[in-house]
């Protein structure tokens, strides 16, 4: 009994002489990276999480918006924006509108697609169109742009920025008689209807015949 | 007399052994597999990671360096990609336009000014019938509160 004693007595002493030098270096150190491999874990989580969406709002419901088939769950930390003519203000859940183009920040869960909204920016969506100029009606001032079996009409006026890339290779403005048939263009505008041609806001042409 | 010394001799040597065990143990299966070790890190994952493959004859322009539904913090942002060798590009948004030439690896790059919320960058180059080739990404500035 007694020389179980001693063996027992001299171990803890070995571990004893060993694990202050672990206390003192190791595990200081280890917990402190493990936090930080956590946090940051966290942080790419979070950052895999984070989900931007924009479309029209086709539903609105009591803590819901929904844009086509995307849910959007808003909660007491969402915040809301409306933008127009560049002015920002700040709104309200009730402030939105079925039909509103809005961008929404959040996080998506990832079981059932809903998006939990931290911002959602209200702001007419300027949509882009490209392709070649076929037609020009002035009287209208309607441009038909043909991008290979897709036609579309735009209407471009003064009120339109139109620029051109000159022979340095910067874009400089120019006027809306220098739009030709055979002309590329990217333009970026809205729809006041459905079915109207495309208000355009801004024109770049890309290249000349 | 010498019976102590070889008890106490015995329990020094298991001591130690046992000691050694606990504190170099760790390490050692550390080196062996070091995602044990690191149970978080990113080698633990069971997905690789996708690999982009670039198809210039099915896509003759690619943004690369953003992705649809990416939200960004900055007024201004970084677009790059991939096209043909030494041609010219333009890039896009509502807000900005900016002309680039691709170099001899086919690589473009520009920056380009975004408004709050919802935006479409365009990259765009023609091609040999001078028709329109373009990518385009919807990308979302968040708004600073």
């Amino acid at each position: 009994m007694k020389k179980l004693t001693t063996v027992i007595l001299l171990i803890i002493f070995n571990l004893s002489f060993f694990n202050p030098v672990q206390a003192a270096t190791a595990s200081p150190s280890a917990a402190q990276e493990l936090l930080e491999r956590v946090a940051t874990k966290v942080a790419t989580l979070a950052e895999k999480l984070k989900k931007g969406v924009a479309g029209e709002i086709t539903v609105i419901g009591t803590k819901t918006i929904s844009l086509g088939n995307q849910r959007v769950l808003v909660s007491e930390a969402t915040t809301y924006y409306r933008i127009k003519s560049g002015a920002k203000t700040t709104i309200d859940f009730k402030n939105l509108l079925k039909g509103d183009d809005v961008a929404v920040v959040g996080t998506a869960d990832s079981a059932t697609g809903d998006i939990t909204a931290r911002q959602i920016i209200a702001k007419v969506q300027r949509l882009p169109l490209t392709g070649k100029v076929t037609t020009i009606d002035k009287k209208t001032g309607v441009y038909t742009l043909a991008a290979g079996e897709d036609i579309k009409e735009v209407e471009i006026d003064s009120l339109t920025i139109i620029k051109k890339v000159d022979a340095k290779g910067v874009f400089i403005k120019v006027k809306l008689a220098d739009i030709i048939v055979g002309d590329n263009l990217i333009v970026y505008g809205y729809y006041n209807k459905p079915n109207d041609p495309l208000t355009t806001i801004k024109a770049d042409i890309i290249s000349s015949n | 007399m010498g019976e102590k010394f070889f008890t106490a001799g015995i329990g020094i040597i298991l001591g130690v052994i046992i000691a050694a065990g606990i504190f170099f143990g760790p390490r050692l299966l550390a080196k062996v597999n070091p995602t044990q070790d690191n149970p978080l890190s990113p080698l633990a994952s069971p997905t690789p990671a996708p690999v982009s493959v670039i198809s210039l004859d099915n896509r003759p322009v690619v943004i690369t360096s953003l992705s649809d539904g990416q939200i960004v913090r900055e007024k201004t942002v970084e677009v790059s990609g991939k096209t043909s060798p030494g041609i010219a590009v333009t890039l896009t948004t509502s807000a900005d336009e900016q002309f680039t030439k691709s170099d001899n690896d086919g690589n473009f790059s520009g920056k380009l000014k975004i408004d709050e919320g919802e935006n479409t960058v365009v990259a765009a180059v023609t091609d040999g019938r001078g028709t329109l080739q373009i990518d385009r990404k919807q990308i979302i500035l968040e708004v600073s509160e």
